[in-house]
């Protein structure tokens, strides 16, 4: 029998369900709690076949997946795929190296680095966001200079290091909603509409959400951004525009409690079953 | 070391507002519940017999996410 070990910190909807897909996998299951676990080589034993990486916290996660790839353990997402997703703009350099349609997009870390990017991208509005980030959380539409030099200066003098990397992208004008799709081993395994008056449409920031049918270039889509990230288990927002869809930001580990069931799809399920897949590769 | 499953109907008390917070079995180590009186969130820690330990949830980091 398979034993997989879920590395988590906090437990969430998410990892309960995962639980209950394993049960009905027949899935031996170790929850193994970042927060109480040495990460020791010369003491720790992996007495597992497969680990899922599920910690809330993207720092704790990297160091847990690090270590137990440094014992040979799978680990599903692997950290080559972690590295770019956890970072949007590793991200973006990623989907833009495979052809991946994209929204435009800069890294500066000065007012005046951020002025010239503007005129780059094409002018008022821009997005600012924190290259490290969740959540849609500390985002920032830019209308005007004012408000950018206001945001820039705030990051500047109360931000830590790292948000003091402006990732800088293009405003997409988007029909009040975008799509997030869900990905196994590089296929689309269902997708949602996630509807808001506001022009940040996360469901961690009250987006309604609706089942999206998978459309010949939604798969395709996906297929490409798996390609691009290394693959694994991804949850993918994409945008639609006049020329097509347009991938914005892929999620390494996944929130999926809201999606289920509109689209009427065991994505804990299929989660279990990649990771049962990566075991026996 | 693990988390175990938490499989009791059990109760503990609210480290903030001293409540007593119960729960059904199908509640997990690890897991973020709400207490019933002061809505603070806690964390299910520990449990021994119908005992059960709780912590107040930690605040969301910088680097909490998907």
């Amino acid at each position: 029998m398979t034993r997989l070990a879920v590395l988590t910190d906090l437990v969430r909807r998410e990892e309960k369900r995962i639980l209950e897909a394993a049960g009905e996998r027949g899935v031996d299951v170790l929850m193994l709690d970042i927060g109480a676990t040495v990460f020791d080589p010369e003491t720790f034993r992996p007495h597992f076949d497969v680990a899922l990486e599920r910690s809330i916290s993207t720092v704790r996660g990297k160091y847990a997946v690090a270590f137990l790839e440094s014992l040979g353990v799978p680990v599903v997402n692997a950290s080559r795929t972690a590295r770019i997703c956890e970072d949007k703009f590793l991200t973006s350099l990623a989907l833009r190296a495979n052809g991946v349609p994209s929204p435009g997009f800069a890294m500066v870390f000065t007012v005046e680095q951020a002025r010239r990017a503007v005129d780059d991208l094409g002018g008022f509005p821009v997005v600012v966001k924190p290259a490290l980030g969740s959540w849609g959380r500390l985002l920032a539409r830019i209308n005007d200079q004012d408000a950018l030099e206001a945001v820039l200066e705030h990051k500047d003098v109360l931000g830590t290091p790292p948000q003091k990397a402006i990732y800088m992208q293009e405003y997409v004008r988007k029909p009040g909603r975008d799509i997030r799709a869900f990905i196994a081993g590089g296929e689309a395994v269902c997708a949602v509409y996630r509807e808001s008056s506001h022009w940040i449409t996360n469901t961690a920031r009250g987006g309604r959400v609706s089942n999206c049918p998978l459309t010949g270039e939604l798969r395709k889509t996906c297929r490409r951004t798996a390609d691009a990230v290394g693959g694994g288990l991804l949850a993918v927002d994409l945008f639609e525009t006049p020329g097509g869809l347009s991938v914005n930001e892929v999620n390494h580990t996944m929130e999926f409690k809201n999606s289920e069931d509109p689209t009427g799809i065991d994505i804990a399920g299929a989660v279990v079953d990649y990771c049962l897949r990566a075991a026996a590769a | 070391m693990t988390q175990e499953a938490v499989a009791w109907t059990a109760s503990g008390c609210c480290p903030l507002c001293d409540a007593v917070v119960a729960l059904r079995d199908t509640a997990e180590a690890g897991e973020v519940i709400t207490c019933p009186e002061c809505r603070s969130w806690l964390v299910v820690r520990s449990s021994d017999g119908s005992r059960i330990g709780f912590e107040a949830a930690p605040v969301v980091e910088e680097d909490w996410g998907q």
